[in-house]
């Protein structure tokens, strides 16, 4: 009898359990539908037909035609301005969440989404924020705006963003339209993403019992809504049902072994499932990845897939340069901060953490071609771990046979760059021949011709005019003439133990009617020796001077400096002219190079006397280097061995001067 | 020949040897010639141009900047009836074939710098 009556009673109570089951599942998938469908945003995006530029009153227009669901606070039309992205127009009008004017990609969390929903071509939610919205818990939602259908690749789509449609989804509305006040008072309910809670009904703080979870997709993120019993949805028990307490208990792990069997089976099923398309990702990349040459059309495509596959909302590949070094060559999502702890993922690594960064090293027969970093909003075990390792390694090969092709496409290219240059020579000095020819001939016969008429001053300056051109055609034909030693490599030089100050000497007043327009000044210390070839000194100081009366102007200052450094000889020319670009100073020991100013262009030469120096100065474990000068001019160094065997330290090579004179 | 008013003559170079010596020519030659302005380039050469309205443009070909054929373009389309020499160190077919198609009068090398002056007064308009 005792237990009959407790088997009713109990009977009741777990009928109440059930019916409240029932009710809270119901709640869970209404709020679900609700949030699962931001079809008010797709629809009022669909009338804004991808145009990014709309005013206030068009957007108001477009959803004032909708019913809306109730999931979204405010509408907001923004545009793209460089890396901002601007509210432009809002509904409700000037909504104080969504302020016309603001820059909502301040926030990391929003720049992320809008790059995201830049790069994928759809709605993309926001990473949950506490407080980023005064007064309620609400996330950016995004529709890039391409003012017409979304272009099919990424980098077409990064081309052709032009804003994007925001709206701020709030579900505390939605949760609290789809129950009852009663049902609300006695049922817990909370909206969550990961660890943040959106919404939490006023009777969320009881203990859970008797729980419903659903998890609901919002665009590229998965909330979770959970229902469970609150104070009075079900009846309290009296002490003395025990028994059925006891009995219920039983049956509930019964079902609860049979309900985890089953959601076991569920799961393999989808691991299964997942697996395959993993797979089905190596397969589809294999070939695209062995077929394409061109990185920046093969890598936006495939990030997007894998992205798509692995739920990576941050995913970067770094390529290795020429000196190994690792430089960003995409990405999708904002960089990682740097200051982020990144995990290696290797062979043996068991899973990574959602959230966490990771980085898989790119190789090839050893040697590191690249790297790539990235984050998933999920766990990934080791098979989702084997399976992007195994794409890596794919990736690798190509990266490998794409630095090949741009080598080989660098190496054509330099080669027709010397082409070019060559011509460009052989016309500039073909041209300077015949004008010097044309000056000598021409003052020449006026001296023959009319030479009993011409005053002495007219004769005078006709014959320095000669002289003049034909220090010209010296140079031009010596210029040629090195130019095909340069050609044959044919250069010699025999390094003795010279006075450097005195050859420096010396040589200035051989070359002083090269500066007769300029201020001379020397700065040259007594006995400075240097193991060097003196006609190569000749050479290379004559080559410092002439470029120094060239392009700097006339009655500026040209200095020339002897003086030891280190256990070397310095020798260098400033001048007070425009100077040379910094990104200039290497290439212009390169043959043919002419700097492309105006400067150059008002001056003879024919870009071969540095190229020579700098073949002079090889030959003789010599350094050359251009820097700037006190007051912005060029300043031309060669440092000489002062022994023989003396090799130049590489890193005085490689490093700028300034840094080692005192 | 020396019923003819003074020919003003520009000459355009960059080179400033070849100003000399055209300019030596025209002067050494004495007969109704004189050399009413020198331009550096294409630019100046067109300011020049129309400050002093010389008789005869004497051009080089190759120039910073505008090229000789440019600088002749932009005259003629001014005033279709300007007497223009092209006056260059290197004259190959192209040149000489646009030069006609623009209406230059005649095209010489800078190595027959003796016939400058039997050429000016061979193109001067007449008075």
């Amino acid at each position: 009898m005792v237990l009959g009556l407790q088997w009713a009673q109990w009977r009741d109570a777990a009928s109440a359990t059930t019916r409240f089951r029932r009710g809270s599942a119901q709640v869970a998938a209404t709020v679900g539908r609700g949030l699962a469908a931001p079809t008010y945003m797709g629809r009022v995006d669909g009338l804004l037909d991808g145009r990014a530029d709309v005013d206030s009153a068009g957007l108001a227009r477009a959803a004032g035609s909708l019913p809306s669901n109730g999931l979204i606070e405010a509408l907001g039309a923004a545009a793209v301005q460089g890396d901002r992205v601007i509210v432009t127009a809002s509904v409700p009008a000037s909504s104080p969440v969504l302020p016309v004017g603001v820059d909502l990609a301040a926030m990391p969390t929003n720049r992320e989404a809008f790059d995201l929903a830049r790069d994928d071509g759809g709605p993309t939610v926001a990473e949950p924020r506490s407080g980023a919205f005064p007064g309620q818990q609400a996330a950016v939602i995004a529709y890039p705006e391409y003012g017409g259908p979304p272009p099919d690749s990424t980098t077409g789509r990064r081309a052709r963003i032009q804003g994007y449609l925001v709206g701020l989804i709030a579900p505390k509305a939605v949760v609290e339209n789809s129950l009852t006040p009663e049902a609300l008072r006695t049922t817990a309910v909370t909206v969550t993403d990961g660890g943040f809670t959106f919404y939490a009904s006023p009777s969320a703080s009881a203990r859970r019992h008797a729980v419903s979870q659903r998890s609901v997709p919002v665009a590229n993120r998965t909330w979770t809504v959970t229902a469970w019993a609150g104070p009075g949805a079900v009846p309290t028990r009296p002490p003395w049902w025990g028994t059925g307490v006891a009995l219920a208990a039983l049956l509930a792990s019964v079902v609860g072994l049979v309900a985890l069997l089953r959601r076991e089976g569920r799961a393999s099923r989808a691991r299964e499932t997942a697996r395959a398309e993993e797979m089905r990702l190596i397969t589809d990349a294999g070939p695209l990845l062995q077929h394409s040459l061109d990185l920046g059309e093969l890598l936006p495509d495939f990030a997007v897939q894998l992205a798509n596959q692995f739920e990576l909302d941050r995913l970067g590949v770094a390529t290795a340069n020429e000196e190994g070094e690792l430089v960003d060559t995409f990405s999708i999502g904002p960089a990682p901060a740097p200051s982020r702890t990144v995990m290696q993922v290797g062979a043996t690594t068991p899973e990574v953490e959602a959230g966490q960064d990771f980085v898989i090293p790119l190789q090839r027969t050893g040697r590191t071609v690249g790297s790539l970093r990235a984050r998933s909003r999920r766990i990934l075990e080791r098979p989702q771990l084997d399976s992007i390792r195994a794409v890596s390694d794919l990736l690798a090969a190509a990266l490998g046979n794409a630095q090949l092709y741009q080598r080989e496409q660098e190496t054509v290219r330099r080669l027709r760059e010397l082409d070019r240059m060559k011509l460009s020579f052989l016309s500039t000095v073909s041209h300077e021949l015949r004008t010097a020819v044309a000056a000598i001939e021409g003052f020449g016969s006026l001296l023959v011709e009319h030479w009993p008429t011409l005053s002495d001053e007219q004769r005078r300056e006709f014959i320095d005019r000669i002289a003049r051109n034909a220090g010209s055609l010296k140079r031009l034909v010596d210029d040629l003439l090195d130019f095909a030693r340069l050609e044959r490599h044919a250069l010699t030089v025999a390094p003795r133990l010279v006075s450097l100050s005195e050859l420096a000497q010396q040589t200035v007043e051989q070359l002083a009617s090269l500066l007769e327009q300029h201020h001379l000044t020397l700065a040259i210390r007594p006995d400075v020796i240097a193991f060097t070839d003196p006609d190569a000194v000749e050479r290379i100081l004559g080559n410092f001077l002439s470029n120094a009366a060239k392009y700097s102007p006339p009655g500026t200052t040209v200095t020339v400096t002897v003086e030891p450094y280190g256990a070397r000889a310095l020798l260098a020319v400033s001048d007070q002219g425009p100077g040379i670009p910094a990104d200039e100073r290497t290439r212009v020991f390169t043959r043919f190079y002419r700097s492309e100013t105006e400067a150059t262009h008002r001056t003879r030469g024919a870009g071969i006397g540095l190229a020579v120096v700098k073949e002079f100065a090889d030959r003789m474990n010599a350094v050359v280097t251009v820097d700037s000068a006190d007051g912005g001019g060029a300043r031309f160094v060669a440092l000489f061995p002062t022994e023989p065997g003396m090799l130049v330290d590489s890193d005085v090579a490689g490093r700028p001067i300034p840094d080692l004179v005192e | 020949m020396g019923s003819k008013p003074e020919t003003g003559v520009l000459i355009v170079d960059d080179e400033e040897d070849m100003r000399a010596l055209l300019r030596s020519t025209i002067e050494i030659a004495n007969e109704g010639l004189h050399v009413a302005g020198e331009a550096v380039d294409g630019e100046d050469a067109m300011a020049q141009w129309r400050e002093k309205r010389p008789e005869i443009v004497v051009l080089d070909q190759r120039m910073p900047g505008a090229t000789g054929l440019e600088v002749a373009e932009r005259i003629l389309a001014e005033h279709p009836e300007q007497a223009i020499i092209l006056f260059s160190a290197y004259l190959d077919p192209d040149i000489t074939e646009r030069a006609a198609q623009l209406g230059i009068r005649a095209c010489m090398s800078k190595r027959e710098i003796s016939r400058v002056p039997e050429a000016l007064w061979k193109y001067a308009p007449e008075a």
